[in-house]
């Protein structure tokens, strides 16, 4: 009798979970369902100018717009190089520099010293007279950086302002 | 197999690790590494103390003494509930019992799976920018919120169209603030729809809170939302309602007489809540002053009595307290005749500030004074504003404060400035401004300033008096401090200071009200009466006439405070010889001061129709009433519950009193907080949990008195026992339910159930004290005299979870920090253990000499 009670306890706890779930899930059932990642697609102005900024052997390309005028980019350059050196294989980082005339000077003081497998994933672009840049960016506002999908030529995500680039890289790696 | 001898030792290893003696140790074990938590997150950050506290196997004290951690605690906890629930008849009379149990353990396990299966970060909303970026929280005085840490990218991107924040008029307290969403699911369609505080948006296993916000220093405000992947989140709704359904069924199927009152009890506090759901010398005689009293201003983002203000702002700026009716003159006299501050000493200083300021030593200091004597000391004040209060050294606050009161008093003095007559006009410059001959002001002449400018160019002698006259009241620095102009009709919360309604164009009422405060100001004693009534009039057409009246009657009549008279007087007559026969007296006494806190209690969530539970000072005094009100019902139980009560409602009223001395106690709500359902429910319930746990210490050092120096009959001592036991139960089940529904609340609205914050904590410790109570009865042979003891300290903890925690001034429960009562919290405590520990030292020596049967 009492084996039962017992039983019959934990049988309404359990029925009341199966029915909060149940309830929860009728709930919120209007949410679709797991579709493939997409984002925005570009314009064709967009999209024309991106395709040399895209690199095709990589599933994302991370496109990084500044310059050694901007005081902000400059801040945040020491953690772009560092994270350059521990690139995950399927992203590749595009550095366009809006400087004029082009900072040149500047990779080579810096010495920047990749992997061999990071230097064919990282390429560093003059964009002298921001032709580019506005044709993608509209309004260029420094640092400003986009994730575009290989794959799709959709633009995940834009991010005007500093990043922390190490969790940025590593969340793209493990996306999808 | 294994051999008998091992088998032994294995046996008498499991009955300890099950035995009740452990669970209690381990209850208090759990008790000290949460108030360790609890403390250091006064200097590191509430992450860092999770990780070291509450989440860890073992915690190295010192750096080298290992102490089981807050995790495994809760694991061995969770081990002994599933042995427990196992062993357990389930019987009608131990069917709650194996309920609560199960709950705890369900708890337990929703709150170690939420660990695995929860995924918490913010989303930046800056306006009108998709993004999908899923962040960690970062520093925003560090890192722009770009930069914080990326956690992942969500299925959808998020889109905040506009963001809307409000405070309360005249102050920075946020309101209400929300934001308008677009969502747009991978491969989905578009959504809109909003988030505000207590209103979560849901989708695809995703919740999206509304957090807080980010005033950068240029550009519109950035929305942070707080994104909450948990598939767990309904585990512990569910633990909250076995565990409220296990106690419920306790008291029911086991304690029925008992239940009855409790119910009456219950339905009295539901009944209170439920309404809720939705200058004489110069012409200000006592009956205008009176009606100068009642009438309506917007001040610190309420609508109150002028009163209100004047009890408030006077005894501050002057450093001392008043009759009443005196500070109302006074601030007549700020407002209409601010000449006298020139001239009349006022404000008092204290000797510290005399000698800091370098001033004569005198009683009362002009305002002219004190300005001359902080001019020098500008720079270094400026410096001051931009400390944070909580750093500032004593004579530094106290610096500050003088800069403060002297700011407050001007801004009062200037209320009017607009209004008071500049010079009298004559024609022909009269009619080129547009008013009759005679004495004009401010705001008259305003609209006319470039003209006037233009006149005096010409050498105009009226024109250039007029001009000078106008600058040196600095039209162009406004003042809001008292909104006394009725609000337009489409926005009733913005009453209007003088100064914005000289300066706006007004319509219907609110040109009328200004119109009578210009001509009360202008020819003060002669019209003053029709103009006041007048007033009066356009007043009661924009408030509750009848909230002024009755904020008035409780500021001239404190009934909270004044509910310490009829108490003191039943605590008096306690102490009289039995044989003068006063137990009558005891209960009118008891009952006077419930009438008296029973209609302080009314009158204000009447004037702010919230319930009465939302600041530490409502907390306190409804505990005072709700123990009192417990300790009438249930007088007849035992003897010791009366006075129990009535010492402890005068305690309270007493420390309320002192909390608020000199302060508006009406203040307005953070938004976390503006909402009635969970104030009701929530605070209610653990509110009432705190005044049942003060009552059980009461009963509990009575039992000990009796059995330690009245050495009364078995009889009288079982009887209190009995009530003891009922007691705590119930108190356990107020303060846990109401602890589970903070949870509620608090994943309701910053989306996570619970995050050991400091005043959560502290419910908790409260919580598992009650539990150490309860479980203690277990023991075998049951230890009366500790038992007496624990449930004797209970008032401890909760003056040191109520109030104590409130000390630390971290956490997210930011509604009542105060310090100046840690000195009396120190005193309470220690001479409670101190008189508690000496009867029990007693009780233990009367035992081992005769040994009871």
């Amino acid at each position: 009798m009492k084996r039962r009670g017992k039983l019959a306890a934990v049988g309404v706890i359990v029925a009341l979970c199966g029915l909060a779930v149940a309830w929860d899930w009728w709930t919120h059932r209007q949410a679709p369902g797991d579709a493939a990642l997409a984002g925005a697609l570009p314009t064709a102005v967009q999209a024309e100018a991106l395709v040399p900024y895209v690199n095709p052997a990589a599933r994302y390309t991370v496109v990084h717009f500044w310059a050694t005028w901007c005081p902000p980019c400059m801040v945040e350059m020491p953690n772009v190089l560092a994270a350059l050196k521990v690139l995950p294989p399927e992203v590749a980082v595009t550095m366009v520099s809006l400087d004029n005339p082009s900072p040149s000077a500047f990779y080579t003081k810096e010495q920047i010293r990749l992997t061999e497998r990071a230097e064919s994933l990282v390429s560093w672009v003059d964009d002298p007279e921001q032709v580019r840049a506005k044709a993608i960016l509209g309004k260029v506002m420094l640092p400003t950086t986009l994730i575009v999908d290989g794959v799709t030529g959709r633009i995940v995500q834009q991010v005007d302002g500093p990043l922390s680039w190490e969790p940025l890289l590593g969340a793209l790696a493990k996306l999808d | 197999m294994t051999p008998p001898r091992y088998r032994n030792v294995l046996m008498t290893l499991w009955r300890h690790a099950t035995g009740v003696p452990m669970v209690i140790a381990v209850l208090l074990a759990l008790m000290v590494m949460i108030s360790l938590g609890t403390i250091a997150q006064a200097h590191m950050p509430l992450v860092v103390a999770q990780q070291l506290y509450f989440n860890s196997l073992v915690f190295w004290a010192g750096g080298w003494l290992p102490l089981p951690g807050g995790g495994l605690l809760l694991m061995y906890l969770a081990f002994s509930l599933t042995v427990q629930m196992v062993r357990q008849p389930f019987s009608s009379s131990s069917a709650g019992s194996w309920l609560t149990h199960a709950g705890v353990l369900l708890l337990i396990v929703s709150g170690l799976v939420a660990n695995y299966a929860m995924q918490s970060g913010y989303v930046v909303g800056t306006t009108g920018v998709a993004t999908r970026l899923w962040q960690e929280e970062g520093l925003t005085e560090t890192a722009p919120p770009s930069a914080w840490p990326v956690l992942g990218f969500l299925p959808f991107t998020i889109t905040v169209d506009e963001f809307i924040h409000r405070d309360h008029p005249g102050t920075n307290i946020p309101a209400y603030f929300a934001s308008r969403l677009t969502i747009v699911p991978d491969g989905g369609q578009p959504w809109h729809t909003a988030v505000r505080m207590n209103e979560p948006v849901r989708l695809m296993g995703y919740t999206i809170y509304q957090a807080s916000y980010i005033k950068p220093e240029q550009g519109a405000p950035i929305s942070i939302l707080a994104v909450v992947k948990d598939d767990s989140r309904l585990l512990p709704y569910l633990a909250t309602g076995v565990i409220g359904l296990g106690l419920l069924m306790h008291i029911l199927l086991r304690q029925r007489r008992f239940w009855k009152r409790t119910l009456a009890a219950v339905l009295l506090v539901g009944a209170m809540a439920a309404p809720v759901a939705q200058a004489q010398d110069n012409g200000w005689t006592a009956a205008r002053l009176d009606v100068l009293a009642h009438l309506p201003v917007q001040h610190q983002g309420r609508v109150k009595p002028l009163l209100t203000v004047a009890s408030t702002v006077v005894p501050f700026v002057t450093g001392e307290q008043a009759p009443l009716d005196e500070e109302m003159a006074l601030l007549a006299q700020w407002l209409f005749n601010p000449g006298m501050l020139t001239s009349t000493p006022l404000l008092t200083l204290d000797g510290a500030l005399i000698q800091e300021l370098g001033v004569a030593p005198k009683a009362a200091y002009t305002v002219t004074e004190l300005v001359e004597a902080l001019m020098p000391r500008q720079a270094e004040l400026q410096a001051l504003e931009q400390v944070p209060a909580a750093k500032l050294s004593g004579p530094q606050a106290k610096l500050m404060q003088v800069q403060e009161r002297v700011e407050v008093v001007l801004s009062v003095a200037r209320t009017f400035a607009l209004l008071q007559p500049l010079m009298e006009v004559k024609e022909p410059l009269a009619a080129k401004l547009g008013v009759a001959e005679g004495f004009v002001n401010a705001a008259q002449v305003l609209e006319h300033r470039e003209m006037l400018v233009e006149l005096a160019k010409q050498k105009d002698a009226q024109a250039l008096e007029l001009v000078m006259q106008l600058r040196m009241r600095q039209p162009e620095q406004p003042n809001g401090l008292l909104r006394l102009v009725v609000p337009p009709p489409q926005d009733t919360n913005a009453w209007a200071s003088p100064w914005l309604a000289a300066r706006s164009t007004l319509a219907g009422d609110q040109a009328k009200a200004f119109g009578l405060w210009q001509t009360l100001v202008m020819a003060q004693p002669v019209v003053a009466d029709e103009v006041l009534a007048g007033l009066r009039d356009v007043g009661a057409l924009h408030t509750n006439r009848y909230a002024l009246a009755i904020e008035v009657f409780t500021l001239r009549y404190p009934l909270v405070s004044l509910s310490v008279l009829p108490m003191l007087v039943g605590l008096l007559a306690l102490a009289a010889p039995k044989r003068w026969r006063m137990r009558r007296v005891v209960t009118l006494g008891a009952l006077g001061g419930l009438a008296l806190l029973s209609l302080g209690i009314a009158a204000r969530m009447y004037i702010l129709s919230r319930p009465p539970v939302a600041t530490l000072y409502e907390s306190v005094i409804f505990v005072a009433w709700g123990s009192v009100l417990l300790g009438l019902l249930f007088r007849k139980s035992s003897s010791a519950l009366l006075p129990a009560a009535l010492a402890s409602g005068v305690g309270l009223v007493m420390v309320s009193h002192g909390l608020t001395q000199g302060t508006d106690t009406m203040g307005m709500l953070m938004a976390v907080l503006n909402t009635n359902f969970w104030l009701a429910t929530h605070v209610l319930t653990i509110t009432g949990g705190y005044a049942a746990s003060i009552l059980v210490g009461g009963v509990a050092l009575w039992a000990q008195v009796q059995r330690t120096i009245i050495r009364s009959g078995t009889t009288a001592q079982a009887k209190t026992h009995t009530v003891l036991r009922h007691l705590s139960v119930v108190a356990l089940l107020l303060v846990a339910v109401g602890t589970l529904l903070g949870g509620i609340w608090a994943s309701q609205s910053w989306g996570r159930f619970w995050g050991w914050d400091p005043k959560e904590n502290g419910a908790l410790v409260l919580t598992l004290w009650l539990a150490v109570c309860a479980h203690i009865r277990l023991l075998k042979p049951f230890p009366v005299a500790e038992w007496l003891a624990v449930s004797a300290l209970t008032p401890v903890v909760v003056a040191l979870s109520w109030f104590g925690v409130n000390l630390l001034s971290v956490g997210l429960h930011s509604y009542g920090f105060t310090d100046q009562m840690a000195g009396g919290l120190t005193v309470f405590c220690s001479a409670a253990v101190m008189v508690v520990g000496s009867l029990w030292v007693l009780d233990k020596v009367f035992q081992t000499k005769e040994p009871q049967a």
